[in-house]
């Protein structure tokens, strides 16, 4: 791949962005008029003060252009936010529930749809950011669990599971080589009879190693990791997040990939 | 493991064991018990063959050389990681984990192998701790700890910061990509 090797493991933020730009959103046009259809939307007929829901992107892009009001939706509010702060000070083991694009919507709206916020925007900046240093400092906490197989951290926004992703890619990775490497010595040990123990040495053919390589392979490494964030695309925020990371990684070493190749003789 | 990792063909041609039985001066007469040197690789290779008794004088078949451990894998240095993980300097090895993974393989030594896992998930919550800062600058207390990371913990720093640095910058620059 041509991309530099950062940007092969995770989404960059612009990316999150632009995903979260197909959420739909809630808008109230100013000018009554025909609707279009665009390639992955469909523009319906606007009336001039009658609610419409249309992607986000479109939505910005109205505004823009000063045709329409964007209603700033339900998850939004002062009072709504405030209750979830409180729910994360009160669970210190649970992450709560916020849709799956939070920060970025936020982000967004806060940019450039100021006035159409209701409460003073100020303090909505300010909790969002006290909700985001929180639901930090819990994820951080529960790193310190990580073992080779399996991670679970329900509730996290595609955002924070994206800024840790590399990291815990690359610790599980190397948990996982640790693992095998230990239990391709015993599967040998076992199917050729020689002495156990610590200073012994083994008595069989170099090549053995690779065999045994081969045989975890099938077992340890699925391609398939199912972080919700690669098919996040259609989401809508209400859904829930759950959010498991297998052991290996949707990126592997270049190298072990070739690996499996050449087994396979 | 893995036949075409750069790292691993480093790390084993880095790493010298004290090994015994066998000088390897060619020409020379072949000695008892006698320690030199030799890299991973070549170390494994030789230990894994066995000496056919029939021609030698020992009554049974005995590898060639035997592996004596390094100091980094001496019941000494394995207190110490138990003791304090953070503490530890792996600096001088370069490849410390991966060392780990060859010599657990030989040994099938999954003590070892535990307890290096818990080690390594200390350090690396640490790392991810000490990674959040968004300069480029990195001082202070923690400077004795990052000195001490090996080759794989500095990619993980690396990498990390990165990650955080990319988040913090993106939600940082709000009235200009807003249009975008």
């Amino acid at each position: 791949m041509s991309l530099p090797k950062q940007l092969r493991d995770t989404f960059t933020p612009k990316e999150i962005s632009f995903l979260a730009e197909q959420e739909p959103i809630m808008i109230l046009p100013r000018y009554s008029m025909h609707g279009t259809t665009l390639i992955s939307a469909k523009l319906p007929n606007l009336r001039a003060l009658h609610r419409e829901s249309i992607p986000i992107w479109l939505a910005l892009i109205l505004k823009r252009q000063d045709k329409c009001n964007i209603v700033i939706p339900d998850w939004l509010q002062l009072s709504y936010l405030q209750q979830k702060y409180e729910d994360e000070i009160q669970n210190p083991n649970k992450f709560s529930k916020l849709p799956w694009h939070w920060i970025t919507i936020s982000k967004l709206l806060l940019d450039s749809a100021v006035d159409d916020f209701m409460d003073p925007v100020y303090e909505i900046r300010s909790l969002i950011q006290d909700l985001r240093e929180v639901r930090l400092l819990k994820a951080r906490r529960g790193l310190k669990e990580l073992n080779e197989v399996y991670l679970q951290l329900d509730g996290l926004s595609l955002i924070e599971i994206n800024e840790v992703r590399p990291f815990v890619l690359k610790v599980m990775n190397q948990l996982r080589k640790l693992k095998e490497s230990s239990k391709i010595g015993e599967q040998e040990m076992y199917g050729d009879d020689t002495e156990i123990g610590g200073d012994t040495v083994m008595s069989q053919d170099v090549d053995d190693d690779y065999a045994g390589v081969q045989i975890n392979d099938s077992v340890g490494i699925n391609h398939g990791s199912n972080s919700a964030g690669r098919s996040g695309a259609g989401n809508s925020y209400l859904n829930d997040s759950h959010t498991r990371v297998q052991g290996d990684s949707m990126e592997d070493d270049d190298s072990d990939s070739d690996d499996d190749i050449y087994r396979k003789d | 493991m893995s036949y075409y990792d750069i790292d691993d063909i480093i790390a084993d041609g880095q790493v010298r064991y004290g090994l015994g039985y066998l000088n390897g001066q060619p020409g020379e007469p072949i000695k008892d018990n006698v320690k030199m040197e030799l890299p991973l690789w070549l170390a494994q290779i030789l230990a894994t063959q066995l000496i056919d008794p029939s021609q030698s004088s020992q009554e049974e078949a005995q590898p060639i050389l035997k592996l004596i451990e390094p100091e980094f894998f001496s019941k000494q240095f394995l207190n110490f990681i138990k003791s304090n993980s953070y503490k530890t300097n792996l600096s001088p090895y370069l490849f410390y984990y991966k060392l780990v993974c060859k010599w657990a393989n030989m040994y099938n030594d999954t003590e070892l192998v535990d307890l290096i896992s818990k080690m390594l998930v200390d350090r690396a919550s640490e790392i991810n701790d000490l990674s959040f800062k968004l300069n480029d600058q990195f001082t202070g207390n923690n400077q004795e700890f990052l000195n001490g990371l090996d080759g794989f913990e500095k990619a993980l720093f690396k990498t990390s910061h990165a990650s955080f640095k990319d988040l913090k910058n993106w939600l940082r620059n709000s009235a200009n990509s807003a249009s975008s």
